[in-house]
């Protein structure tokens, strides 16, 4: 019994590093071609400016997705507002901001919001390949009246999870984040108990097949790979399920997959 | 040994789930910056690290938007490298015990949910 645990201690130990920082590790992302990487962020500003978008909801493939769990095809999701920019140089110009929570570089259990560009977005990714989700014009104002307040750092939990139960305060991830400041503007709440109240009555997260083995031994690896703060199924905030949960309800515009040739209503 | 590798498969895809990575340390420590936030008469002004961007978020959804100037990527000038990040395996998480309407283990529902979301 002793051997086997050590056995699987090595394992979880040996291979999550590798992937828990999902997207952002040299060994297990390819490295995509800057010009690429630009021209398709270009593409994706261009294609959400024409569509009117003031805020979307924008996701990246961080991770190859045959390595993911079925259902799951993106690894980070943030928010895109589009802003009057000015840069350190004086230049100035009107395009898309990134409000993200992203995972320390130091620390993996802890998270901050940082603003970068449309291109950082896209730097650590897999592929080309970003889900979209324009919501309704009225949901877009209220949403940027969140995001402009100080609401949006307050629903901030820099206990950070990989699995976060979106129904819980107890730890999140940045999808987690987006949902929460989804539903602070649908409710027009800051009130954070309230909002995982409408989470857990009103949200399906996507549920994720773990035994209980996998749950005891991940957090062996890393402290970012607990699932503490579920009961005994998983279900974590995705991509899919907030595009699921917004369409149930009426309340995106449009919601596709672009890629740099391709463009798919979802 | 089936065994091991089907764990070994298993938890790795765990692990890729919604990681929320950012970019490597060398392209956040160039473009990525910590935001702060001044709200004022209902717009607010979106201020990053080190003064290096300012952005003001424009209302204007629903009407056609243009990407401009400053906001354009130069193809083809900027390194769109993927760093290593180093795992600090470091716990001691203080668990928030915050009340929601589903219970779950270890903590305790006392917040009734609102009716269905809608368009306001």
């Amino acid at each position: 019994m002793r051997k086997i645990l050590t056995i699987l201690v090595f394992l979880a130990g040996s291979i999550l590093p590798a992937s828990v920082s999902a997207g952002s590790s040299r060994a297990a992302n390819p490295v995509l071609p800057a010009a690429d990487v630009a021209t398709f962020s270009n593409r994706v500003q261009r294609d959400m400016a024409g569509r009117g978008a003031s805020v979307a909801i924008v996701a990246r493939v961080g991770r190859d997705p045959a390595m993911l769990p079925d259902g799951i095809r993106y690894t980070h999701v943030a928010f895109w507002v589009y802003s009057r920019i000015r840069q350190a140089d004086g230049s100035t110009g009107r395009g898309y901001r990134v409000y993200n929570l992203y995972q320390k570089g130091g620390d993996l259990t802890r998270s901050e919001l940082i603003q970068d560009s449309p291109t950082d977005f896209f730097a650590a990714a897999h592929s080309l390949d970003a889900g979209v989700i324009i919501p309704d014009p009225k949901l877009q104002r209220q949403l940027l009246d969140v995001i402009n307040s100080p609401t949006y750092a307050a629903l901030h939990n820099p206990a950070y999870s990989v699995l976060a139960n979106p129904g819980s305060s107890q730890f999140q991830n940045c999808t987690e984040h987006t949902l929460d400041v989804l539903m602070a503007a649908l409710y027009d709440t800051a009130n954070r108990s309230q909002i995982k109240a409408n989470i857990a009555a009103h949200f399906q997260p996507q549920p994720v097949q773990l035994n209980s083995l996998q749950r005891l031994f991940a957090p062996a690896a890393s402290g970012a790979l607990t699932t503490r703060d579920h009961g005994p199924d998983v279900r974590t905030a995705t991509f899919g399920s907030i595009a699921r949960f917004m369409t149930a309800y009426n309340l995106s515009d449009q919601t596709y997959r672009i890629t740099p040739d391709r463009l798919v209503r979802f | 040994m089936t065994f091991r590798l089907k764990l070994a498969g298993l938890t790795l895809a765990v692990a890729t789930v919604a990681a929320c990575a950012s970019p490597s340390a060398q392209h956040a420590t160039q473009s990525a910056n910590h935001s702060a936030q001044a709200a004022s008469h209902g717009v607010s002004a979106v201020v990053t690290g080190a003064g290096t961007v300012t952005a003001v978020p424009i209302v204007a959804a629903g009407s056609t938007l243009s990407i401009t100037g400053a906001a354009l990527e130069e193809v083809g000038t900027e390194a769109a490298v993927s760093g290593l990040e180093v795992l600090d395996k470091g716990l001691g998480l203080a668990p928030a015990q915050t009340c929601y309407g589903s219970p779950v283990r270890g903590n305790t529902a006392c917040v009734a949910a609102d009716g269905p979301p809608r368009l306001r």
